[in-house]
C-alpha cells in the first residue's frame, strides 16, 4: 500500500512499548527508541517512498537491540532485577486488573524470541511477513515462535504456572 | 501478501480493521456457522486485547525524544520533497547551464536519442496529413489511463494553457509510443512524442537543439522518454516548455 508523509511522532509509542518489551526495562528502553531515532537519521536514505515507517524504524530498533546489546552478564542482571526496576509497562487498573497483571508478567517472562514475535505480530498487529523483516527469520520461523507465545500463554491461561525461563539455559537468546 | 500467514493474522486484521470487506465476510461466515471456530476467534481477541492493555506504557515520552523524533520528520520531509523535486531541478539546472540553446547534439546516447528524433518527425508528419484530411478527424480525446494501460507511458499533466489538439499512436523504432499535437500560448503549436522507456535503463540528460530548422527537447523520467519538437521554435524556449511538463510528471 502506497503511504503519504510518513508522520514519525505517532510511531514514538509503539517504539517505546517495543523497546521496553525487548528490553523489559523502562530507562533502557527510552535510551534505545533514543539512538534508534538517531540511526534512523544516518540511515535516512534506505526509507523507501510509501513504505511503512512503523516497519522500517522497528526495524532499525530490531538491529540496533541486538548490536548494543551489552555482554551476557549484564543482561542476565537485568533479567534478575526487572521485577523491581521502574516499572517498563503501567500497572493495570480496573476490574481485570489482576488478570492484566498476570497476563504482563506472563508475556515478559516468554522467551525472548517468542515475545519479540508475539509483540510485533499480535500487539502491534503487523503481518507475518513483516515481522520476518523486523526480526531478520524466515515467516515460517516466526509464525512457529508465535504459535509457541500463544500456546505458552494458553497454559497460564489454563492454570499453570508462568512460562519458565532459565536464564541463561535454553531460553535464553543464543546469540 | 506472503504464502505465511499465521492463523491469527486474519482475525487480527478484522480487529485491526484491516480486512477488506470479501475476507471480513469470509472470516465471520466462517465463525457464524462453526461454534469452534466462533470461540477461538472471541479466545484470540481476548488474548490480544489483554495483551494489548497489560502492555500499556505508564508514562509520557522524555521531550529528548520528541525532539529527535520531530527532527527525524524534517529530514525525510526534505528527502521526500528532493525525490520529488530532484530530478526536476536536475532539469533545470542542466538546461540553464548551457545547454539550453546549444545547437550541439549532447545527449549521449546520440543513437537512442537519432531514433526518437526521427520517430518525432515522422509523428509529425503523420499528425499534420490528418489535420487537413476530412476523412481522418482529429481525435483530441485522451485517456490517460489507457494510454498508460496500452503504451506503458505515464503522460505529464500539460501545464495551464496547453490545448490537446490531436492524439495518434504511432510507431517508433523500438514500441509504440503516442505523439500529441499541442497548441500553446507561448510556444504556438508543438507536438510531444512519448515513448515507454526500461525503468533500469540509466537515465540520459535532458538537452535541447536545433536541427535542420526545427527546435527538439530530449527529457526523460523514470518511465518513459519524450520529444517535444517545435517546427518554428526555438530551443531555448522550448526548453522551459520541457521544463515545465517535466513538473508535473507525477
Amino acid at each position: 500500500m502506497t503511504r503519504g508523509r510518513p508522520d514519525i511522532a505517532a510511531q514514538i509509542a509503539t517504539l517505546r512499548r517495543y523497546a521496553r518489551v525487548l528490553t523489559r526495562d523502562a530507562d533502557a528502553a527510552d535510551d534505545l527508541v533514543q539512538a534508534t531515532f538517531l540511526r534512523a537519521e544516518e540511515k535516512r536514505a534506505t526509507f523507501r517512498e510509501g513504505a511503512d515507517p512503523k516497519v522500517w524504524l522497528f526495524a532499525i530498533l530490531h538491529n540496533l537491540f541486538l548490536d548494543t546489546r551489552r555482554s551476557m552478564q549484564a543482561a542476565q542482571a537485568r533479567d534478575r532485577a526487572w521485577a523491581e526496576s521502574r516499572a517498563a509497562f503501567a500497572p493495570p487498573s480496573g476490574e481485570m486488573a489482576a488478570r492484566l497483571a498476570q497476563v504482563q508478567a506472563a508475556f515478559l517472562a516468554l522467551a525472548p524470541e517468542q515475545r519479540e514475535a508475539l509483540h510485533l505480530v499480535a500487539v502491534e498487529g503487523l503481518s507475518v511477513a513483516e515481522a520476518a523483516d523486523i526480526l531478520g527469520a524466515p515467516p515460517g520461523t516466526v509464525m512457529s515462535r508465535v504459535a509457541r507465545a500463544r500456546a505458552a500463554l494458553r497454559e497460564f491461561e489454563a492454570g499453570k504456572d508462568l512460562p519458565l525461563r532459565v536464564v541463561g539455559g535454553r531460553n535464553e537468546r543464543s546469540s | 501478501m506472503s504464502g505465511h500467514r499465521d492463523p491469527g493474522e486474519e482475525t487480527l486484521a478484522l480487529l485491526d480493521s484491516q480486512l477488506d470487506a470479501a475476507d471480513m465476510l469470509a472470516l465471520a461466515e466462517r465463525a457464524a456457522t462453526n461454534p469452534e471456530e466462533a470461540a477461538a476467534f472471541m479466545a484470540l481477541a481476548r488474548d490480544t486485547a489483554a495483551l494489548r492493555l497489560a502492555l500499556d506504557l505508564p508514562d509520557d515520552p522524555p521531550e529528548r525524544m520528541t525532539a529527535a523524533a520531530r527532527r527525524l520528520q524534517g529530514r525525510l520531509d526534505r528527502q521526500r520533497l528532493w525525490r520529488r523535486i530532484g530530478p526536476i531541478a536536475a532539469a533545470v539546472v542542466l538546461f540553464a547551464s548551457g545547454w539550453m540553446g546549444n545547437a550541439l547534439w549532447q545527449m549521449p546516447n546520440r543513437q537512442a536519442g537519432d531514433h526518437l528524433v526521427e520517430a518525432a518527425l515522422d509523428a509529425r508528419a503523420a499528425l499534420e496529413l490528418r489535420h487537413w484530411m476530412v476523412s481522418q478527424p482529429e481525435s483530441p480525446d485522451l485517456d490517460p489511463l489507457e494510454v498508460l494501460a496500452a503504451t506503458g507511458v505515464k503522460l505529464p499533466r500539460l501545464p495551464a494553457g496547453w490545448t490537446l489538439r490531436d492524439a495518434q499512436i504511432v510507431a517508433t523504432p523500438d514500441r509504440p509510443g503516442i505523439a500529441l499535437s499541442l497548441d500553446t500560448p507561448e510556444l504556438g503549436p508543438i507536438l510531444l512524442l512519448a515513448v515507454a522507456r526500461p525503468e533500469d535503463d540509466k537515465m540520459e540528460p535532458p538537452t535541447s537543439f536545433s536541427r535542420n530548422g526545427v527546435a527538439f527537447a530530449l527529457f526523460e523520467d523514470s518511465r518513459s522518454a519524450f520529444v517535444l519538437l517545435d517546427a518554428s521554435g526555438h530551443p531555448e524556449q522550448l526548453a522551459r516548455g520541457a521544463v515545465e511538463l517535466l513538473a508535473s510528471v507525477e
